[in-house]
């Protein structure tokens, strides 16, 4: 007999899990000619965001604020029902009985972006709202809740990261998004 | 009476986004038969006159066989676009004044080998004078390929006797010799809006003179060989370098104090056609008989094929 508290969490884990989602975005990162991982798309998409972002707050000493955390949850609350559009427009062009290889596999790829630019948007909201939560803590212990509340510097770290990340991807996107739209109109 | 020649292509398939992987000439997991695919492309597409208001040419067909091997037949092909006066030599009088939209009809004869279970076959067709059909007939073959199989590329190479390398070859000497190779994409983006990718330049430069009372084509050949990977030693050279389908090579040589470049895919000004004038039988009519035409094809053909393949295929 199985406990119901583990079955719960069993059905709870499996509903949240976006491994397939992750795992599906990395293949899409490959060079397409010898199906192998590409260390231009790896160090593109994931190095150059962290360079930047440890520039960003260890070098110029920036760190994200309260504000400036508001303004960013609002702009990828946007991103993420902008991106869902995308997804039903993609779905709305692809036709199944097509029986081109290329073209599903393309679509598939573009799919898996889309999804995964979406998770990036919520990973940002996520991380902003604990930045808030734990700078709120912080501020609430020192009994300074005038200052202005500003985030640690490894949650600014990792917001940058995720911002940069994000706007790579949508460069990404759009091409992809460009090029299966242009196709259909010839 | 112009002259009657052959030219040969070898034609391979790949998959488009790993082009130097060809795949066999019928595939059944890519869905493909060559041979069924070309002769439905004939028997539909050039049912009736195929007109390119672009380039101002037809093309129709004639008939077309096909059998174990291949197929071969006869291609009606004619440009139009302007006028012209034709006139009956025999009593001086204007037969008839050719408008623009006339198009005057020759009979071209084709031979093609596409074995099932090979990677190449081999593509033969008739010259008449220093016209043919090849350029027109493959461009409706691709677009028409490439329509219904975008997954794949159909490619078409020259083929060059060694014989005509030698011709040229052996008076010049090979100043330099560059090379393109066109790298395919590696965004399946770009492979879907089908960019064939950049292209990069390598360039060498050789300077051979030969000595007082030798030649240089064997020389010449030899370098030849080893930029264009081509290991056989029968006299066949295709023109496809080694590892690229979609690399071009062009040699520069000097001949007589004139110094040219050949693009050695598309070797213009050098005749690489085989000439069958004064073999081939000749009807009535002026053009060649198709047994005739046929029997010397499959001889080329069978060369080729041994020398690519091992062994005659057209018996």
């Amino acid at each position: 007999m199985r406990y119901p508290a583990l079955c719960l969490e069993e059905m709870m884990s499996n509903k949240l899990d976006i491994q397939d989602i992750v795992k599906d975005h990395f293949k899409t990162l490959k060079n397409v000619n010898s199906d192998k991982l590409s260390k231009i798309d790896i160090f593109s998409f994931y190095g150059a965001p962290l360079i930047i972002s440890l520039i960003i707050v260890l070098v110029c000493n920036y760190s994200v604020d309260q504000d400036m955390g508001n303004i960013l949850i609002s702009i990828f609350s946007i991103f993420a029902g902008l991106l869902l559009n995308l997804i039903v427009l993609i779905f709305t062009l692809f036709n199944n009985e097509t029986t081109s290889q290329i073209k599903k596999e393309f679509a598939r790829e573009i799919n898996t972006n889309i999804t995964y630019s979406i998770l990036i948007t919520l990973l940002i909201i996520t991380t902003i709202l604990i930045g808030n939560l734990l700078s709120y803590i912080k501020t609430s212990e020192v009994n300074s809740l005038s200052d202005k509340i500003i985030f640690h510097p490894i949650i600014s770290t990792i917001i940058l990261f995720l911002v940069v990340h994000f706007l790579l991807l949508l460069f990404m996107v759009i091409k992809r998004i460009y090029a299966y739209v242009n196709k259909e109109f010839k | 009476m112009p002259s009657i020649s052959l030219s040969v292509y070898t034609c391979t398939i790949s998959l488009r986004n790993k082009p130097t992987e060809l795949i066999n000439l019928t595939s059944v997991d890519n869905g493909i038969n060559l041979r069924e695919f070309i002769f439905n492309f004939i028997n539909s597409e050039l049912s009736q006159y195929s007109i390119n208001r672009e380039i101002k040419d037809t093309l129709i067909n004639e008939k077309a066989d096909k059998h174990n091997n291949g197929i071969s037949g006869i291609l009606r092909y004619g440009e139009f676009g302007f006028t012209s006066d034709i006139v009956n030599v025999e009593t001086n009088q204007n037969s008839y004044s050719r408008k623009t939209e006339d198009a005057e009809l020759v009979p071209y004869f084709f031979n093609f080998q596409l074995i099932d279970n090979r990677k190449k076959g081999i593509l033969i067709f008739q010259r008449f004078g220093n016209l043919g059909i090849k350029g027109s007939f493959v461009d409706r073959l691709n677009k028409y390929f490439n329509e219904k199989y975008d997954s794949l590329k159909l490619t078409i190479n020259h083929v060059i006797p060694k014989e005509m390398l030698n011709e040229y070859f052996n008076a010049g000497e090979l100043v330099g010799i560059s090379f393109s190779q066109i790298n395919p994409p590696t965004d399946i983006a770009d492979v879907y809006k089908g960019n064939i990718g950049s292209e990069e330049i390598y360039h060498y430069t050789y300077s051979i003179t030969a000595k007082r009372g030798g030649h240089l084509g064997s020389r010449i050949l030899k370098i030849l060989k080893e930029f264009l990977n081509g290991e056989n030693d029968s006299g066949i050279i295709e023109i496809i370098p080694k590892g690229y389908q979609n690399s071009k090579i062009k040699a520069t040589i000097k001949h007589k104090g004139r110094t040219r470049v050949f693009d050695m895919q598309n070797v213009a000004g050098v005749r690489s056609y085989i000439d069958i004038s004064e073999e081939v039988n000749i009807q009535k009519n002026g053009h060649p008989e198709y047994d005739s035409i046929k029997t010397i094809s499959d001889e080329i053909i069978n060369e080729i094929s041994s020398s690519l393949f091992g062994g005659n295929d057209v018996k």
